[in-house]
């Protein structure tokens, strides 16, 4: 594990639930970081120098969970050791970048990985499996909305003195999050074809706060929103197909359909069948998610342990992980081509 | 002596720099950078340097002629991992620098947070044992001063210094009335856990003299609790903080057994439900509880090793810290302790 912060505990706490996976060292600039790191979770070995602990613990898999603009460099040095490499999103800054990466990643024969931990929610495969069921009927138009308050008091992105990488970055704030964005809307939409997109800053004048865009697929479109400063959070994908329209709200574990009206069908009718159904959707849900935080599960984060849990199996046996290289240029495409319309740039 | 004090603007940093202009100190005052220092009242014996120790790359620059470091430093609000940063990290960066500087001496401010309550026994004094890694339980804020604690005897032992940590209770003062360990607010009511628990308080000017005396005596190593003499109870500091600070809401007292009674049947429903992995609501985790629990304090052995005496007593103390407040203090904010 290079890095030692809040996202490299959630790779810890989902790496505990790999049967293929031990945790054998911890890597951060910071002693004390990487000392209460292992501490915490009992790993054997600290380091603070990359390559000191590349050469002494010969790691199979290297989890890159360390500020973006770092992450080109020690992916590169974990490949070149010989590891399969696990990246928190975004990858890499540029496309270029990614390119030499993958290259770099064929050249050694180790997989190249991107954290794309919504894709393989509970609610997030439900919803692939309505569409990929026919359920869904043709997806005409996919909506992401990340819309979380990341100003409060104690956020790194209000943080005068120690400014958050991100804000120096294309994209600001949004740069952040626009992978998990991307991904979830290509999931649907398939590959794009153009980009359109608007930008603007928080009030604070943070850049990046907000970015609506609209991306054409070759079947449909996404739009995608983001805003840095709303409360009450929501983070959802709603897909509109031919023959329904569902939503799934990936702060909470639920997904709620509702079936179009068909040809000759009473209108009213359906739509008292679709509140009643998505009224007991949601309180199914909402029982759900009491008794899943009761029972220690791990929210949000659940897509990591499972895409973890996926990508270890597949690696151990000789098999390709379950997210190819072809789907991760593609994602990261649409990243390069979202943070194009950055008017800085 | 010249004292350099991180944390200088914050509650008690302010009023530590003011003790030790009052004692005739020179200090060099380290606040964030974009911190307001005006109103704070320093006079031209407080050199202002506006560091963020994070990031700042020439930290050894700021221990010029310094005697001494007063470091209370430390971050409570944010996520676990930024309070761990400000805290433990930035206490760490520092003290690096400090090491190729002519500087011998350190006060740290510590915390109460860093003792296990569970183990607490009687009296919860400097022998009480420290969390291990059930700290983890606890949340950033005890996570974050234990290990910044770790850190300070680490460089402080490689480098032969004098390291003095003050572990304060619960900090309070004027616009600080709120203590955490008073209880719960449930709507209307005020929810005293225990009648009869006191509350281990000091108030923010007796804490700050013991920085200074600490600061001024040479005692080597050395770890002091630091709270008052006279020790209010969780339920008479609650009633006066209502009445004085105007507040209309109802008090009511919980007796501590019966929300250790009911942390033990939720605990025991839990692992019967969920196994090992299920959670209980932050105020039934017994780690959590624990600092609820009826115990002594005592501050013999600051008082033996300083001299330190409170120079307010708790009826002082009150009047000084209502003074102002025809306004009601609700501060019911999350600070340490």
């Amino acid at each position: 594990m290079v890095g030692a912060g809040a996202m490299a505990r959630e790779h810890a706490r989902g790496l505990a639930e790999v049967p293929q996976a031990t945790l054998a060292a911890v890597c951060d600039r910071s002693r004390v970081r990487a000392e209460a790191f292992a501490d915490e979770f009992a790993v054997p070995a600290w380091h603070t120098d990359v390559a000191e602990m590349l050469d002494a613990v010969r790691p199979d898999v290297v989890h890159v969970v360390t500020p973006a603009p770092t992450h080109r460099a020690i992916a590169a040095m974990a490949l070149e050791a010989g590891a399969h490499v696990l990246v928190e999103k975004p990858i890499c800054p540029d496309l270029d970048q990614l390119r030499a990466l993958r290259a770099l990643a064929d050249r050694t024969g180790k997989a190249l990985l991107e954290d794309h931990n919504y894709l393989f929610n509970a609610q997030t495969r439900r919803l692939v499996a309505l569409r990929d069921s026919g359920a869904l009927g043709e997806v005409r138009r996919v909506e992401v909305v990340f819309a979380v308050d990341l100003l409060g008091a104690g956020s790194p992105f209000v943080d005068r003195g120690a400014p958050h990488p991100a804000l120096a970055l294309p994209g600001g704030i949004a740069s952040e999050f626009v992978t998990h964005m991307a991904y979830l809307a290509l999931a649907f939409l398939g590959p794009h074809d153009a980009v359109q997109a608007a930008w603007d800053r928080a009030p604070g004048g943070q850049p990046g706060a907000v970015l609506s865009a609209l991306v054409q697929g070759r079947h449909g479109h996404a739009v995608l929103g983001f805003d840095a400063a709303c409360a009450p959070p929501q983070f959802t994908v709603r897909v509109l197909g031919t023959r329904m329209r569902a939503e799934l709200d990936l702060l909470e574990p639920y997904v709620a359909t509702a079936v179009a009206a068909e040809p000759g069908a009473r209108y009213p009718l359906v739509a008292m069948r679709n509140a009643l159904g998505q009224s007991t959707q949601h309180a199914a849900a909402a029982v759900r998610g009491l008794w899943g935080r009761l029972g220690g599960r791990r929210g949000p984060y659940h897509g990591l342990t499972e895409l973890m849990r996926e990508s270890y199996a597949a690696l151990d046996a000789g098999r390709d992980p379950p997210l190819t290289a072809r789907w991760i240029d593609d994602v990261n495409r649409l990243v390069a081509d979202l943070l194009a319309t950055w008017p800085s740039s | 002596m010249r004292a350099l004090v991180t944390g200088a603007s914050g509650f008690l940093g302010r009023h530590v720099v003011a003790a030790l202009r009052a004692r005739g100190h020179a200090v060099r005052a380290m606040v964030r950078p974009g911190t307001s220092v005006e109103g704070l009242g320093w006079d031209e014996g407080v050199e202002v340097l506006r560091v963020d120790l994070r990031v700042e790359p020439a930290l050894a620059a700021c221990f010029d002629d310094v005697d001494v470091l007063v470091h209370l430093a430390a971050q409570v609000l944010g996520s676990d991992d930024a309070q761990f940063v400000s805290t433990a990290v930035a206490t760490e960066r520092l003290l690096e620098a400090m090491a190729s500087t002519g500087t011998r001496k350190v006060v740290l401010a510590g915390s109460f947070a860093v003792y296990d309550w569970v183990r607490a026994d009687g009296v919860l004094d400097e022998d009480t044992p420290l969390e291990s890694s059930a700290v983890y339980e606890r949340g950033g804020y005890a996570v974050a001063k234990l290990w910044q604690e770790r850190v300070a005897e680490r460089l402080a032992r490689a480098n032969d210094w004098a390291l003095v940590v003050l572990r304060p209770g619960f900090i309070w003062g004027e616009g600080h009335t709120f203590i955490p360990g008073m209880g719960w607010r449930l709507g209307p009511v005020q929810v005293v856990l225990g009648l009869d628990r006191v509350l281990p308080l000091t108030h923010v000017e007796n804490c700050a003299d013991a920085f200074v005396l600490a600061a001024e005596r040479d005692v080597g190593n050395a770890v002091l609790n630091v709270v008052d003499t006279q020790l209010p109870t969780a339920w008479d500091f609650t009633g006066e903080w209502l009445r004085r600070g105007g507040i209309r809401r109802a008090r009511v007292t919980l007796p501590f057994a019966v929300m250790h009674a009911l942390a033990r049947v939720a605990e025991w429903v839990s692992r019967r439900l969920f196994g090992p992995r299920g959670k209980l609501p932050t105020m039934l985790m017994p780690r959590r509880l624990a600092m609820f629990k009826p115990l002594w304090f005592s501050n013999t052995r600051l008082r033996r090793a300083l001299g330190w005496e409170p120079r307010l007593g708790l009826e002082a103390a009150l009047d000084r810290s209502f003074a102002g407040a025809a306004r009601p203090s609700t501060d019911d904010g999350r600070r340490g302790g």
